[in-house]
């Protein structure tokens, strides 16, 4: 009875506690990362690193949505699911990977955590052995009272302001169906690099 | 590993390489970023997201953007690439040093214009030792020893710093990513070279031409796979080397 009171609460008030916080988030994604490696994967890699572990964190749909801009609502709901489809399956094969074998074998440094509303950026400081003191910064938005990792900038670039700058101008000056065309080739030359 | 560097770094890279307009730092941020805080002008998830607006440069920026990738695939990177095969990569980090030391005066003033004195201070020892005990700056003796870092200053981020706008995105020829406002910077950060003070015009344009011919292919041979993986990774590549370097510009300015 106390269980369901509980979970009744938290549904109702995540505010008050009981969701994780953007720094909490941050640091699971982060560690789950580090922890796969160049692991990430493969058949060897430990039960954490899965895509859908790593999604929990992620707002890949909000993201969607936020990259499509003024052209979302103009889709259809067939086109916007193939949308979080593809951008999802981008991430799986060029983000995940990559950020995994970054982060193996970096130490961090948490810095602080500011809010502002339904937004939060959280930074960390990233020492890895090739590149030197990387500064990122993790962009969350709280749904639901969820909190959930929607952008990485690096340095101060963000990579989400990057994809929808080519995104929008794809859709502006091409298509739709171009956009999907140039996506599904992106995660081709990815397959292409891996098999060589 | 390069291979797999992040893609950003890729891009940045290539406008670097591409660009040699103002520097784009190789070192990443400072501590100190930590701590700094939301940006209010950075759109957020709830915001309304304007519909795309091309630079009224567009229809040139493309031609030139086009005629840049054509360049470096069918001149520069073959280039370059020989070039790497023939000189190590020890010896063409020290030829980027000595470029990088010679390029002090505009690095210095723009550092005391926006009042940067530590920057100015930097510099100014850095060139001193670099020049001397560094051997002509083939060496970084002033970092590596004193721990003496670049101030990463041009005149378009000093007229940034002071309020002017970047105006519309500009794609040159030869140079690659910039704005109006970054155009004019370069002019400025030309007319600063202490040569042009000593030698004619014709003389000038010679030396530079020289010395801007082999800093480039030195670069170039300094990231040929990263470059190669910008054009696979992205979905629309000029774009992407848009939003790279207006971003880019955005932060060295703000810093």
């Amino acid at each position: 009875m106390v269980r369901i009171l509980f979970l009744v609460m938290g549904l109702l008030f995540p505010q008050l506690g009981w969701a994780d916080s953007p720094a909490e988030v941050t640091a699971r994604l982060l560690s789950t990362m580090q922890s796969c490696g160049q692991e990430f994967g493969s058949s060897s890699a430990p039960p954490q690193c899965t895509n859908e572990e790593i999604e929990k964190n992620l707002a890949i749909v909000q993201l969607s949505r936020w990259l499509m801009g003024p052209h979302w609502d103009t889709l259809g709901h067939e086109k916007q699911d193939d949308f979080i489809g593809l951008l999802t399956r981008l991430l799986r094969e060029l983000a995940y990977p990559r950020a995994a074998e970054f982060l193996a074998g970096t130490q961090f440094e948490y810095g602080d955590t500011h809010l502002q509303g339904n937004e939060a950026l959280t930074k960390v400081s990233v020492v890895n052995p090739d590149e030197g003191r990387v500064t990122i910064g993790f962009r969350l938005n709280q749904s639901e009272g969820v909190w959930r990792i929607w952008d990485v900038r690096l340095d101060g670039v963000s990579m989400a302001s990057n994809l929808r700058k080519q995104v929008q101008s794809l859709m502006s000056k091409q298509s739709y169906e171009e956009l999907v065309k140039r996506m599904q080739q992106t995660i081709a030359n990815v397959k292409t690099e891996e098999a060589g | 590993m390069q291979k797999r560097r992040l893609g950003w770094v890729m891009v940045l890279c290539l406008v670097s390489v591409l660009g040699l307009g103002p520097h784009v730092p190789a070192a990443f941020a400072q501590n100190d970023a930590l701590q700094q805080g939301l940006d209010d002008s950075l759109d957020t998830l709830d915001t309304a997201i304007p519909a795309y607006e091309p630079s009224i440069f567009e229809p040139f920026n493309e031609k030139m953007f086009s005629f840049n990738i054509w360049m470096d695939e069918h001149i520069l990177r073959p280039v370059a690439r020989s070039y790497a095969g023939a000189v190590p990569e020890p010896a063409r980090l020290s030829v980027r040093r000595f470029f990088d030391n010679i390029g002090v005066v505009p690095r210095f003033a723009n550092s005391l214009f926006q009042l940067k004195l530590d920057g100015a201070a930097r510099e100014a020892g850095r060139f001193m030792i670099n020049t001397t005990i560094g051997g002509l700056g083939f060496f970084d003796v002033a970092k590596n020893k004193f721990g003496l870092e670049r101030s990463e200053e041009d005149f378009g981020q000093t007229l940034g710093k002071y309020g002017v706008g970047p105006g519309p995105y500009l794609v040159l020829p030869f140079i690659g990513p910039s704005t109006v406002r970054d155009a004019i910077g370069r002019v400025a950060d030309g007319a600063m070279d202490p040569k042009t003070y000593f030698l004619s015009t014709v003389e000038v344009t010679a030396t530079d031409a020289g010395t801007t011919v082999t800093n480039v292919v030195n670069e170039r041979s300094l990231n040929l796979e990263l470059f190669e993986s910008v054009d696979r990774f992205s979905l629309d590549m000029y774009s992407a080397v848009q939003d790279f370097y207006l971003q880019n510009r955005e932060r060295q300015i703000a810093e």
